[in-house]
């Protein structure tokens, strides 16, 4: 199972890399730069996005948004990562589409687990 | 007048009747006498007899004035002493005082009502005492003696004296000038009334009148008044700046001027309606100012009847400010939400990493040290949670929905989450929770009880046990989480409520926490419409409780505190009418119930809960409900679990097939009774169990 990470902070992005794949044993690529999320996600083919919510420049929902406007990335399931833990915030997101919402701070030695479950739980 | 001559006249005649006939009585005799004596001159006698009766005739009418004005003097005398007769009676016994005084105010005569008046016991004690001395104010009566020399009466003057004893009496008087006795000057004559009742009723009146203007002119609240028809009638300086309008423009114009959503269409009379339906509350409106901005106020209505008729008031307070800093408050706490977890998940995820050994083997002391730094992030990461979540609560945004929830099963969830804290600490959990529905939002009230419980095990000697236990109270059920601890000091039972409060202000560092923990607690009861609170347990250590009003499903009463639930029945449906119903069926016959609207809820309730049964409809909002079964059978814990789909399609084989996770069974909705639907419910439960006892 192949992961994109994107999150603006490298050290969070550095701790998922290490959770998904050392403890997960998930292929894992990663980007700190929104913009380029549809162009790795065409070139890297992943199995699923795990997405910050909260970054500079593009953020998340629209990160969303450009991913499901192309084609070619359209049906990768997207699980959005937030810091923001208000249940109004955390509806919001899934009613955007994404498959399910990961909340930080999160268990590094269970992040693995609870990604596959919330892919698991969608058709 | 006609009658009153003729009366004199019979008087006069009656008077003058004696003198008459002794006249007559001269005339014969010297008509007797004189033929007699005078034989000689009988050529002389006619003029001689007429002559007499000229005299006697004369004589008469004298008689007859002299009587006559004799009897108009009587008459006139007789007048006058009646007339000064009712003089007198209308002086004594007028309710008003009458007195005459000389100008330099020496009092000549008074009447009674005077003296009561000014409480003189006679009329000698009242002259005694000098009029000028009656006088609060010598200026005012020197002023009211040169209009009388001008004027000759002064009318309903209103004037303050001194009663015998220096007490003030308020006086309205008519004065007036009269001529004195001798002729040589004037003297003044006056009618007074007591007015002071009136007067302090006046007083009363004006200055509770001052006063209400004053509190209207100066109040911070808008404050507008109108007829029932809408009509502005008065606006204090507050409303006027509110709305940026002058009294004078607003006099006369309708409300909807001011609040615009009723100017539309039939504005007038849907205002009113909304007017009266909002007596007695604070509503909120939008409100449009003079120049055209509009903005949120909050107002509260309430009529009363004035002098010119019913009135509607409204107190009104702008609460643009209030609304943009709550706006700015919700968006700060949200940046700080994000801004402090940002850096605490990489530490906590560094020592995640660390600990479970990803990066390479850890020493003992290593390891033991990592974890200790990875308990307190988790401890800090709890404290903001805390924090958050109290704005949250205050600022009510933090959603609380309420619904039919199952107290057991929301005991169960509490007490699951706490094991493990409670096995390191070595207490024992005891829970004693019958099947018994509360309105309430379950998420929130485990969190509440886990916070209860959390304190029992902090405060609790090593080797006993936290009871946790539901007891019917009322129209409410009562949670009630017990322990063995120290206690709560009676002086601090409700002190511990109150924010970043502890028993011992030691409490923080040794035991952990910021004492915001039964803040939130507190709030969140108070949401639900519950009561919360510690009281001693029996046998020492506290009992903390908080009560939850019932929801719509009857609990079984006499059945005791012992009674289990049968098992946990998850419904899925979009159908909030039948969940209630079939939550009511379920409740009675001792079933946990559980309710999820889509198909992602319910796929979460399952992993959360793992239910003894799950009802599943076909058609829901977001995604089928084969969803929940495409989810489950992937899950080796989960596809076991007993299944009734429960819609109102109808189903053939195939799509049997593709349903099915442990023992399942359909049935059609409004085709099967309840008493059908019941029976699969039990036995579905029941094989489930088994299969459950047998692996």
């Amino acid at each position: 199972m192949k992961v994109l990470v994107i999150d603006d902070e490298d050290d969070i992005r550095q701790i998922s890399r290490l959770a998904l794949a050392r403890v997960g044993g998930m292929d894992v690529v990663d980007t700190g730069a929104s913009v380029e999320a549809v162009e790795m996600a065409v070139r890297e083919r992943p199995d699923a996005i795990l997405l910050d919510v909260m970054m500079p420049g593009r953020d998340g929902p629209a990160t969303l948004a450009a991913l499901r406007a192309d084609p070619r990335t359209a049906a990768i399931p997207i699980v959005f990562l937030t810091a923001k833990v208000m249940p109004a915030e955390i509806l919001r997101l899934k009613e955007l589409g994404a498959a399910g919402v990961l909340t930080k701070p999160f268990d590094p030695m269970t992040l693995a687990a609870s990604l596959r479950a919330v892919l698991s739980a969608r058709p | 007048m006609k009658a009153r001559r003729a009366r004199t006249l019979r008087a006069a005649l009656r008077s003058a009747a004696p003198f008459a006939a002794l006249g007559a009585a001269v005339v014969v005799l010297l008509a007797w006498l004189v033929p007699a004596s005078v034989a000689t001159m009988r050529p002389h006698r006619p003029d001689f007899a007429l002559g007499l009766a000229f005299v006697f005739l004369m004589y008469v009418i004298l008689v007859f004035r002299v009587t006559l004005e004799q009897e108009r003097g009587a008459e006139a005398l007789r007048r006058l002493q009646a007339s000064e007769a009712r003089h007198r009676q209308l002086f004594e016994r007028s309710v008003a005082g009458v007195y005459q005084s000389t100008l330099d105010g020496h009092l000549l005569d008074c009447n009674d009502a005077f003296l009561r008046i000014f409480g003189f016991a006679t009329r000698e004690e009242a002259i005694a005492h000098s009029t000028t001395s009656l006088w609060a104010d010598h200026r005012a009566r020197a002023a009211l003696v040169d209009r009388l020399l001008e004027e000759g009466s002064a009318a309903a003057v209103e004037m303050p004296l001194l009663r015998k004893d220096g007490s003030p009496v308020w006086a309205l008087a008519s004065l007036s000038l009269i001529p004195s006795g001798d002729g040589t000057g004037s003297h003044m004559q006056g009618t007074l009334l007591d007015i002071g009742e009136r007067k302090t009723a006046e007083e009363a009146l004006r200055s509770s009148e001052s006063g209400m203007r004053a509190l209207l002119e100066n109040m911070l609240g808008g404050l507008i008044v109108s007829d029932p028809a809408g009509i502005i009638q008065s606006a204090n300086p507050a409303a006027q700046g509110i709305f940026g309008y002058s009294n004078e423009e607003l006099f006369g114009r309708h409300l909807s001027t001011l609040v615009p959503s009723g100017a539309e269409g039939d504005g007038a009379a849907a205002l009113r309606a909304t007017f009266e339906a909002s007596l007695g509350r604070v509503t909120e409106w939008e409100g449009r100012r003079k120049d055209g901005s509009r903005f949120p106020f909050e107002l509260s209505l309430f009529q009363f009847d004035g002098p010119r008729g019913r009135r509607i008031a409204g107190n009104l307070v702008d609460v643009t400010h209030r609304r943009e800093v709550e706006r700015l408050k919700a968006e700060f706490v949200s940046t700080v939400s994000h801004e402090l977890r940002t850096p605490l998940t990489s530490i906590r995820g560094s020592l995640g990493l660390l600990g479970g050994g990803v990066l390479g083997p850890l020493t003992a002391d290593a390891r033991e040290i990592v974890a200790v730094a990875e308990r307190n992030v988790v401890r800090l990461i709890g404290l903001i949670n805390d924090i958050l979540d109290l704005e949250r609560l205050e600022g009510g945004r933090l959603e609380i929905r309420l619904e039919a929830v199952d107290a057991a099963a929301i005991v169960a969830r509490a007490i699951e989450s706490v094991r493990g804290v409670a096995e390191a600490a070595g207490l024992s959990l005891v829970s004693d929770a019958p099947a018994a529905t509360v309105r309430g939002d379950a998420d929130r009230l485990v969190q509440v009880l886990v916070n209860l419980i959390g304190n029992a095990i902090k405060f609790s000697p090593r080797g006993s046990a936290v009871t946790v236990r539901t007891v019917p109270c009322g129209t409410a059920l009562e949670f009630q989480v017990e322990d063995r601890g120290r206690g709560v000091p009676e002086t601090q039972r409700e002190a511990i409520f109150e924010r970043y409060r502890q028993v011992e202000a030691g409490d923080a560092r040794a035991k952990g926490g910021a004492g915001l923990g039964l803040a939130i607690c507190k709030s969140i009861v108070e949401q639900h419409g519950g009561s919360i609170g510690v009281r001693p347990a029996e046998g020492g250590g506290s009992a903390f409780w908080f009560r939850i009003p019932e929801g719509k499903a009857p609990r079984l009463s006499g059945t005791g505190h012992a009674t289990r639930p049968r098992g946990v029945v998850l419904l899925v449906d979009d159908d909030e009418e039948l969940l209630s119903v079939l939550t009511l069926r379920l409740g009675a016959e001792r079933f946990a119930v559980r309710t999820a609207t889509t198909a992602e809820g319910g796929i979460a309730s399952v992993r959360e809960l793992t239910p003894d049964l799950i009802v599943l409809d076909l058609g829901l909002p977001q995604g089928d409900g084969s969803l929940v079964v495409r989810a489950l059978e992937r899950d080796s814990a989960l596809r076991r679990i007993p299944l009734l789909v429960y819609t109102g399609r109808d189903l053939d084989d195939i799509d049997r097939r593709a349903l099915v996770l442990g023992p399942t069974a359909y049935l059609t909705k409004a085709r099967e009774s309840e008493g059908e639907f019941m029976e699969a419910v039990r036995s579905l439960v029941e094989k489930g169990q088994t299969a459950g006892g047998d692996s």
